[in-house]
């Protein structure tokens, strides 16, 4: 196993997207030093450059958009506060993602006990409508039992699960931006799913085995 | 080459897309056993699940363009005083309320323990107060020049008495000169 450090990850050469959303965030020329110079059009510039991905994990973390919202300002007035510190040679997505995860779980340490999935909403009007009814009543029971064990992960899984499956980061970028090294976050990423897993119904649990088995008894 | 090992071995490798040349061993088992493959596949059915339901949590959702406006009017603001200023801050205006509170605190307790016999008359009593300021007004009242003085009229003088029924304790007189040509009959006390 990997337990190397990653110090200088380059963002944005990887995986492709599925969602939507650009994984390769790499810093525009200079951005950084004019918006330490007090340019507020840089500022502008900053966060629209970097808006999206910061909201998706914020969204993505608590299920709500206001808090998630919030949470994307307080990102990037802190961004703002602390822009003297921050570093020009690197892409600063990294510790704007760091920020967003650290602010989505003190909240939700607060609010948890009101939080309403939002997505159940949605899961019930998005429907696979190519597949037979019976297939989408099965593939939706499964996200709903995934959309609950994701929210009973642990913090760190959780973002783990989140930067590498649904941002599409490579191993190593999750790292940098959860702060750990890369063999941490195969581990974090391995017993995440083998919660998930132990969640489905057995017999989605053994699928491919279960029809083969079935296949044999067939005269 | 047993199913545990090969499935400890790859399910990470397929998971995170590392497969090279070391695999080779494990690769040809796997093309033979049904058991390894299924679980490769339950693994990756399950990836892509989990994809889909990541997906189905930002799918249709955009930050508003206020967010834009609050972020920029809260940057603009000055930056909040630190932990440790707010600290110093709360503890001098505390100290601002509390030193008046403890210097009256402490005056009372000292007068209300020391009798007045030891320290001499610490609380002035209501007469004496009121002589002193009878002497002071006759004092302001008095002639500086006599040669210019044409008559000195007394005003009426009152007594108050006690409520206890004692009697005055002093004359409250007050003058005034003005020029008449009559001559002083001096201060009269009704």
């Amino acid at each position: 196993m990997n337990t190397e450090r990653p110090r200088s990850v380059v963002f944005g050469t990887k995986r492709p997207l599925h969602h939507g959303v650009p994984v390769g965030t790499t810093q525009p020329d200079g951005l950084v030093e004019r918006m330490q110079s007090g340019d507020l059009d840089a500022f502008e510039e900053f966060f629209n450059t970097y808006k999206r991905p910061v909201y998706t994990t914020a969204l993505a973390i608590t299920r709500d958009p206001f808090l998630a919202e919030e949470i994307l300002q307080d990102c990037f007035v802190k961004a703002y506060r602390v822009r003297e510190r921050l570093r020009t040679d690197v892409s600063p997505l990294p510790w704007l993602q760091r920020v967003t995860t650290n602010l989505c779980y003190s909240r939700i340490a607060r609010r948890r006990a009101i939080m309403e999935p939002l997505t159940t909403l949605i899961t019930n009007v998005v429907a696979d409508l190519t597949s037979r009814p019976e297939q989408v009543a099965e593939s939706r029971e499964i996200i709903e039992v995934l959309q609950r064990g994701i929210d009973a992960l642990p913090p760190k899984q959780q973002t783990a699960v989140i930067l590498y499956y649904l941002h599409g980061y490579s191993l190593a970028e999750a790292a940098e931006i959860a702060d750990c090294n890369v063999g941490t976050m195969k581990s974090r990423l391995h017993y995440a799913l083998k919660a998930l897993r132990a969640l489905l119904p057995v017999e989605r649990r053994a699928t491919a085995q279960g029809a083969r088995l079935a296949a044999d008894e067939l005269p | 080459m047993s199913c545990r090992n090969v499935s400890r071995a790859l399910l990470e490798r397929f998971r995170f897309g590392e497969l090279d040349a070391d695999c080779d061993a494990y690769l040809a088992h796997v093309e033979r056993c049904r058991d390894c493959q299924d679980e490769i596949a339950i693994d990756r059915e399950l990836a892509e699940r989990l994809r889909r339901a990541l997906r189905e949590r930002v799918t249709g959702f955009e930050p508003s363009p206020a967010v834009w406006r609050a972020v920029r009017l809260q940057a603009a603001d000055p930056e909040p005083p630190g932990r440790w200023s707010t600290l110093v801050v709360s503890i001098s205006r505390g100290m601002r309320v509390m030193v008046p509170a403890a210097a009256l605190m402490l005056a009372a307790v000292l007068a209300w323990s020391q009798p007045a016999t030891d320290s001499g008359p610490l609380l002035v009593s209501p007469l004496a107060s009121r002589m002193q300021w009878h002497e002071q007004l006759t004092d302001t009242a008095s002639v500086k020049d006599p040669d210019r003085v044409i008559a000195v009229i007394p005003s009426p003088s009152i007594s108050l008495p006690f409520p206890s029924g004692e009697m005055a304790y002093a004359e409250l007189t007050t003058s005034r000169k003005l020029p008449s040509p009559m001559p002083s009959t001096g201060g009269v006390t009704r």
